[in-house]
């Protein structure tokens, strides 16, 4: 990286931390820290629920995705504005009324206070060892393309947007990602002017996707029906995104907490309803144009030379080792078929012809294999490493391919984008530490008029911020020599989803219902998710994650009525609401 | 008329729904450009495949 490009990441960097700092100036109470005293703006509230959502991974994975597995992924979203509807009506309106601080404080007033632990519990478990990851996902892509040491590319990833979270709370959190996301969209825009700029001379926007659509990377649509029928297993079909992206959009904005946060902080529920609508109108086309971007990249690729494999830290380890021959040879003939491949394809821009479509499809199969046989190789040459690389192909074209000055930029955007997501996380953490536990299990009632308990809370709601973003610091530390766990905790939150949704949906909609059934309800549900990911898992059954949402939810609410029908009512204790005056 | 008294409780008047006036007609914003997005999309992978 050139002296420039440190320049433009460190300023950036800087940029974001001093304005976080500015912007820290809030009430020294819980309202102020956790929910900027419910005073945002819908467009503030919008922005801070994106930036939220959208990861270092959504910007680093999804244009890879598009490249290695074409457009289709953009159908997991269609379940989305259906569900901001469902929320805008049932969940905003509720939490709203009740000035709840987190959505598991509803859950006691409406249950009892083991349903509000037990869902808060799982939120903290998921959502804790999740932020980790999401610390060492990033770091590690950086570190490997960049050479830089993952230790410190960690505490630089999650350290930094500490300071500001814990000085000024949910206040700093959106004022933040606001400043983040223009970055990160600005950027974003630049990067694609740039690949449809290097394309080679006559072959414009239109072209390109032309050629990708030749490659069916272009696939925005699939319905998932073989000749066998609906497969299950299949992740990304119209489908699976619109019944099962609506069950994991429901659960992920509707009950987990560091979403709920973000449209607590509306000055009311019209302003919390209008950012969630709004998220429900922008979400698809944004994720459309993020995914067309791989789709351009790719076709870049069809014109100019492309590594086999894009994670070149892991090719210079193979390269090390007795396997270098064999990875020499098959790149060698991939370079030879990449050759014919820039000729087939300025044939088929300048002819449209179907003759030179179908040459272009059969050597792109032709090197699809080899990049097969590649990784296969790989594999056996560095056991354990990781051999998909669909995260590393944007930003690798990024490093190879852009000015001096831009590097810094869209590296910065790496961090900015971690650094939203991981803010909300640690303010909902804390927020649901402090009020589901710290004051709920002390048992006295929260008085606002006593200045002395406001800023002791206060402080004490600091404190906890920092512990959880020192926690994951240590789990993204921790996840360096782990390999396979990561991907088990990335699942942890498909596990407990569907099942907190139930819980919520019968708080929601099933008025008689009531504590003891719910909490059974629970636990049955998520040992039915757990068996039906087991059952995929050995092979017996198919079922694509997005569907164990699905069967958690219906699980716990069947099983919820079924239950309310043989057991004795519970006896409901009095809650005590951190609101309370 | 005006000083008539009324067994009405005064109500915290919700703030006007901007732009579209109701939540009811941003719902069916929602879902026409949900709508029309998926009959573009299906267009479009028609059209580039």
């Amino acid at each position: 990286m050139s002296q420039i490009d440190w320049i433009v990441l460190c300023l950036t960097l800087l940029l974001i931390l001093t304005y976080g700092l500015y912007k820290s100036r809030t009430s020294k109470n819980l309202e102020g820290y956790f929910l900027s005293n419910r005073n945002m703006p819908w467009y503030l509230v919008l922005l801070s629920i994106m930036g939220t959502q959208a990861s270092a991974i959504t910007f680093l994975s999804a244009p890879g995705q598009a490249f290695t597995d074409g457009m289709r992924f953009v159908q997991y979203y269609f379940g989305l504005p259906l569900a901001m509807i469902v929320i805008s009506i049932s969940f905003v309106p509720l939490f709203s009324k009740m000035k709840v601080f987190t959505a598991y404080e509803f859950l006691e007033q409406r249950f009892d206070l083991k349903t509000r632990v037990l869902t808060s519990t799982l939120f903290l478990l998921s959502r804790g060892l999740s932020t980790g990851i999401s610390i060492y996902a990033p770091s590690i892509i950086l570190s490997s393309l960049m050479g830089w040491d993952i230790f410190w590319t960690n505490i630089v990833m999650g350290g930094l947007l500490i300071v500001y979270t814990v000085s000024g709370g949910a206040r700093a959190v959106a004022y933040t990602q606001q400043l983040q996301l223009l970055i990160i969209f600005g950027g974003m825009f630049v990067a694609g002017y740039y690949v449809v700029h290097y394309l080679p001379d006559g072959v414009g926007f239109t072209e390109a996707l032309k050629i990708s659509g030749a490659s069916g990377k272009l696939n925005v649509i699939t319905t998932g029906i073989t000749e066998k029928g609906f497969d299950w297993k299949d992740r990304y079909n119209i489908i699976s995104g619109i019944i099962g992206g609506f069950f994991l959009s429901l659960s992920y904005f509707g009950t987990d907490q560091s979403q709920v946060g973000r449209y607590l902080t509306a000055k009311n529920n019209t302003q919390s309803r209008l950012g969630l609508l709004m998220n429900g109108l922008v979400k698809v086309p944004m994720q459309f144009f993020i995914l067309l971007l791989g789709t351009l990249l790719f076709s870049y690729y069809q014109f100019n030379k492309a590594p086999v494999f894009f994670n070149g830290a892991v090719v210079d380890k193979a390269m090390q080792t007795s396997y270098a021959p064999a990875l020499s040879k098959i790149e060698g003939e991939y370079n030879l078929l990449q050759a014919n491949q820039q000729q087939y394809s300025r044939a088929f821009v300048a002819t449209q012809q179907d003759a030179d479509k179908l040459l272009v499809q059969q050597n792109r199969k032709s090197m699809d294999a080899l990049q097969k046989e590649y990784r296969q190789v790989l594999k056996q040459a560095v056991p354990g490493a990781d051999t998909n690389d669909t995260n590393y192909i944007f930003l690798r074209f990024v490093v190879d391919h852009l000015p001096h000055g831009l590097v810094g930029l869209l590296i910065a955007i790496i961090f900015l984008a971690a650094w939203g997501s991981i803010a909300a996380a640690l303010n909902s953490q804390a927020a649901c530490t402090v009020i589901d536990f710290h004051i709920r299990l002390q048992g006295k009632k929260h008085d606002i008029a006593n200045e002395e308990d406001c800023l002791r809370e206060y402080k004490v709601s600091k404190y906890y911020t920092l512990a959880w973003g020192i926690f994951s610091i240590i789990t993204a530390e921790l996840a360096t020599g782990m390999g396979s766990l990561i991907e088990a905790v990335n699942l942890l939150g498909s596990l407990f989803y569907g099942v907190i949704l139930g819980i919520f949906l019968v708080a929601l909609y099933a008025k008689k219902i009531q504590g003891n059934a719910v909490f059974v309800a629970a636990i049955i549900g998520e040992c039915i998710v757990v068996l039906c990911f087991l059952l995929d898992k050995w092979g017996y059954i198919g079922l694509g994650f997005l569907w164990l949402n699905v069967v958690g939810a219906l699980a716990v609410v069947i099983s919820a009525w079924i239950l309310h029908k043989i057991l004795p009512p519970s006896e409901k204790a009095q809650p005590v609401p951190v609101s309370a005056k | 008329m005006d000083n008539q008294p009324t067994d009405k409780l005064p109500q915290e008047s919700e703030p006007p729904i901007p732009l579209m006036g109701s939540f009811k007609a941003w719902y069916i914003l929602l879902l026409v450009v949900l709508l029309a997005e998926i009959v573009f999309f299906i267009w479009f992978t028609q059209f580039f495949s």
